[in-house]
């Protein structure tokens, strides 16, 4: 017995190649503005704190390639979940050492 | 009733070609997670000898090439979109044609990163900046930055090249059979793949390139 | 379940016995490259089995060396080459891969009703990543080993060790890109094809154990593979991540390697706990006790396993405060596994308990393991640490759970499923003798290590004070047992392939949609897509005690109404 199949809906005619291309395009609009501000702001004498800011515009264009390019917005609850388990183990890892290194006495030398 | 061209796409034990495909981005998505983690190391590796060395990892972020970097993340961005669309079209028999160039562009785009990453890398070779006797820059932690920059770009130049063959072959065996190309969920395999490099290489640019910039 | 659909009734005259044994072809290049999951379970047997014994004359000869307090039988560089194998070969080749790729491969379709797995391909590549791994192992053995321990510390492992440390590496990390495409394979299975009426919580714990076992699987090596890496690229290319002398810092690698290592020892268990989850519903014909805290507890351990690999490095420099952070969360992640053994126990409970082979394993696997998990809680103990780190009540720890939990398992499950995968009995009598033999040799093996390690016997020296060397006899003795109590069903599993008798396609009469197919399985398994309608572990009504067959009660036995 094969598994019994979903009914096939008739097949939705083919898009327009703009309307394809509409979305990642504005995608890839915004992601050179982000780029370009990134390298804008790494000119400015921020400090120490200076990475940080550098890395939340990454993680923002990370999340713009991931739904847009990568199409997460349009996947089910489990590949989302997949994605999310990836950064969410990365931050556990980062978390705990970086727990380690900010908690311990430096001796001079 | 399934037709020829589905079943070529359809593979053992699946019955259904959309729990196929469905399946085949699961294990994509699972797959990219534990890259993620893979590159993590480095990452957390990153992380740990900039917050003990600063000064030296800010100045030797500083000697990093720039223009090199920007030229490459930019290359990347326009080939992400690319597959990214060559993705969205292929299931459609009729954009079939436009869907495979999609990937030759994206291919190509590959290249010229892989271009300019090896004239960065010459360009690197000639100033010295490699860890060992005879490196330019006193401040310690400048040559663990530098160990970091020559490990993550060469493993991530690897899965690139990867790409480029997971690509190649979509091309070459989508043109032989157009009907498989727009059914099988190997597009879109290849294109979260591809992707998966981009996500990297966008951090890893911010990481590399942008420290020290405003000394 | 639905009643027997037994396509193919055993026993009758002229039938092909043989199912997918010979189903698919029977050339070595059909085994080679087959896709089918039944037979990639079996080259994966082949392979850990050739592992396990090899690594078994690698300590073999160490313990030869432990029975007198001088450096007498081999040099002190062979004696770190000989334990560093030893550790290499039995994590990397034998224990990770133990039970998730031969019983987790033949068994997760049939379980949940499947053909095979999601990515049948990926599936045999996985086994050549392995098998290609286990050629570099093969060229590090031959080359001489190395001698840096299983854990590769640097900088000895990067910059001053002169030992074949590179096709070591090599192997782990082609080997455990095979585990990865495993995991990656069970899961979208678990996820994508179970049959109708296959709920979540119908899965027998088997599975479960899988499902949790490969979300260990994905995560954790990928950091192992950098890790790794990094020690490569410093001795191959000279890129300092962690020298010492250009700032690097030693315990960043330790981080590095711990956040995989740690989830790694619970890759090696939770299989184990879905095998005995299996077996002792089944020779007790009894329900498993907390069925639903049974699946929370796996899952919980394989999260929360996660986050304590910092207490590997309570005295390698890490701050108090992280210390405490990662004590704690050792605690915690006791919680389950003792819920887990609680409920095997209650399991037991007015059941009608049979002890066959696979049952004597279980036992065994349940006290050793609970043993051998009560000494890491002392371990998480940072004051008992201190004491015991680096000592022989650590190797005695986790040798209990390895050895007398995963390998009994092993065991367990091998006897179990023998008769599934086979087609054939096994000798019981010969089956059970070799499980009480195994149990006596290992805690003759292990229990003087507690005592010896306690008493500050250090790990990994070849020479000690004399004063120690009434435990090492014994355990040196010890192990002579359990290599004797190992071989043994070497012999009889290989006899029975040839002279056992015929099994039938459920001999225990358990539950569970493996025991529906023929023994051995057609290449399908299923001729037809089995649908379920019952819980798991249906051994009797619920709230009753199972029927009790064999015995006449007393009423009946005078003569009245039974």
């Amino acid at each position: 017995m094969r598994f019994p199949r979903p009914r096939k809906a008739k097949a939705p005619p083919t898009p327009s190649i703009g309307s394809l291309v509409r979305a990642p395009l504005i995608a890839l609009v915004v992601l050179l503005i982000l780029l370009a501000a990134n390298i804008a702001t790494a000119y400015l004498n921020l400090g120490g704190g200076q990475i940080y800011l550098n890395i939340a515009f990454a993680l923002v264009s990370v999340g713009l390639i991931g739904t847009v390019f990568m199409e997460l917005r349009k996947e089910n609850a489990l590949n989302r979940l997949c994605a999310a388990a990836g950064f969410a183990w990365l931050a556990i890892f980062l978390l705990l050492t970086f727990g380690d290194y900010l908690s311990r006495t430096i001796m001079p030398f | 009733m399934t037709t020829s061209a589905e079943d070529r796409a359809l593979r053992e034990p699946w019955d259904d070609l959309e729990r196929q495909r469905q399946a085949a981005l699961t294990g994509i998505w699972f797959f990219s997670a534990s890259e993620l983690l893979f590159f993590g190391g480095l990452f957390v590796a990153y992380a740990v000898n900039f917050y003990l060395w600063p000064h030296g990892s800010m100045e030797a972020g500083g000697h990093t090439g720039l223009a090199y970097g920007l030229s490459n993340t930019v290359v990347l961005l326009l080939s992400s979109a690319a597959v990214a669309v060559a993705a969205a079209s292929a299931r459609w028999p009729a954009l079939g044609r436009f869907s495979r160039a999609c990937v030759w562009v994206t291919m190509i785009l590959g290249v010229a990163f892989l271009t300019i990453k090896g004239l960065e890398y010459r360009h690197d070779i000639e100033e010295r900046l490699i860890p060992g006797p005879g490196f330019p820059i006193e401040a310690r932690g400048a040559q663990l930055f530098f160990a970091f920059y020559w490990t993550s770009t060469a493993l991530h130049a690897v899965h690139l090249t990867v790409g480029l063959g997971l690509l190649l072959r979509l091309a070459i065996v989508g043109a032989r059979d157009p009907q498989w190309y727009s059914k099988t969920p190997a597009v879109n395999v290849t294109a979260l793949y591809w992707g998966f490099v981009d996500v990297v290489w966008t951090i890893l640019f911010v990481l590399i390139y942008l420290p020290g910039r405003a000394t | 379940m639905t009643d027997a659909t037994l396509d193919h009734a055993p026993d009758k005259p002229g039938d092909d016995h043989l199912g997918y044994l010979s189903e698919g072809g029977h050339t070595l290049w059909s085994w080679l490259t087959t896709t089918d999951h039944k037979r990639i379970g079996i080259l994966y047997a082949l392979t850990i089995t050739v592992f396990f014994f090899i690594g078994g004359v690698a300590i073999a000869i160490a313990r030869l060396e432990l029975v007198t307090p001088a450096q007498d039988l081999v040099s002190a560089d062979t004696y770190d080459r000989l334990f560093s194998m030893h550790g290499i070969i039995m994590v990397w080749f034998f224990l990770v891969p133990s039970i998730p790729t031969t019983f987790g491969n033949f068994l997760l379709p049939m379980m949940i009703g499947a053909r095979d797995l999601a990515f049948p391909k990926l599936n045999l590549f996985s086994w050549y990543l392995t098998a290609i791994g286990g050629i570099f192992v093969f060229v590090a053995l031959l080359a001489g080993g190395t001698d840096t321990g299983w854990t590769f510390y640097v900088p000895y492992a990067s910059n001053y060790s002169d030992s074949n440390v590179l096709p070591a590496l090599i192997a782990i990390f082609i080997s455990g890109f095979g585990t990865i495409a495993t995991g990656i394979n069970f899961i979208t299975t678990i996820h994508t094809m179970r049959a109708p009426g296959m709920y979540w919580f119908r899965l027998p714990l088997f599975v479960w154990s899988m499902y949790a076992v490969s979300l260990a699987i994905v995560l954790a090596p990928p950091v192992l593979a950098m890790a790794l890496t990094a020690i490569a690229a410093e001795r191959v290319f000279g890129l300092p991540l962690f020298n010492p002398a250009d700032g690097g810092d030693p315990l960043l690698y330790q981080h590095l390697f711990w956040f995989y290592s740690h989830p790694a020892v619970y890759i090696m268990i939770l299989p184990a706990m879905g095998v005995v989850s299996e077996v002792i519903p089944c020779f007790a014909r009894r329900r498993l006790f907390g069925y639903s805290f049974m699946v929370y507890a796996l899952v919980a351990i394989a999260v929360i396993g996660f986050s304590v690999w910092g207490h590997h490095m309570f005295v390698s420099g890490q701050s108090a405060y992280a210390n405490l952070v990662f004590s704690f969360m050792s605690f915690m992640v006791a919680v389950p596994s003792a819920i887990k053994v609680f409920n095997w126990t209650a399991t037991l409970y007015r059941g009608q308990i049979s002890f066959e082979a696979p049952m004597l394993y279980s036992f065994g696997f349940v006290g050793l393991f609970t043993m051998g998990g009560l000494t890491g809680l002392f371990l998480a103990s940072i004051p008992i640490d201190i004491q015991a780190t680096d000592t022989y009540f650590v190797i005695a720890h986790f040798h209990y759970i390895m050895v007398g939990g995963t390998v009994s398992a092993f065991f367990a499950a091998l006897h179990f499923w023998w008769p599934k995968v086979t087609g054939r009995m096994y000798p019981e009598a010969v089956a059970r003798f070799a499980a009480i033999l195994m149990f006596f040799g290992f805690n003759f093996t292990f229990f003087p290590q507690f005592i010896m390690g306690w008493a500050g016997m250090p790990r990994r020296y070849g020479s000690y004070p004399p004063e120690f060397q009434i435990y090492h006899v014994l355990s040196t003795a010890g192990a002579g047992v359990l290599g004797i109590a190992y071989l043994m069903p070497l012999f009889y599993l290989t006899w029975s392939i040839f002279y056992g008798r015929r099994a039938p396609a459920n001999p225990w009469e358990a539950t569970g949609l493996e025991w529906q197919t023929p023994s051995p399985p057609p290449k399908h398994n299923f001729e037809r897509m089995p649908v379920v309608d019952t819980e798991p572990y249906a051994y009797h009504r619920r709230s009753e005690a199972p029927e009790v067959e064999t015995q006449t009660d007393q009423n009946e036995q005078m003569g009245g109404t039974p």
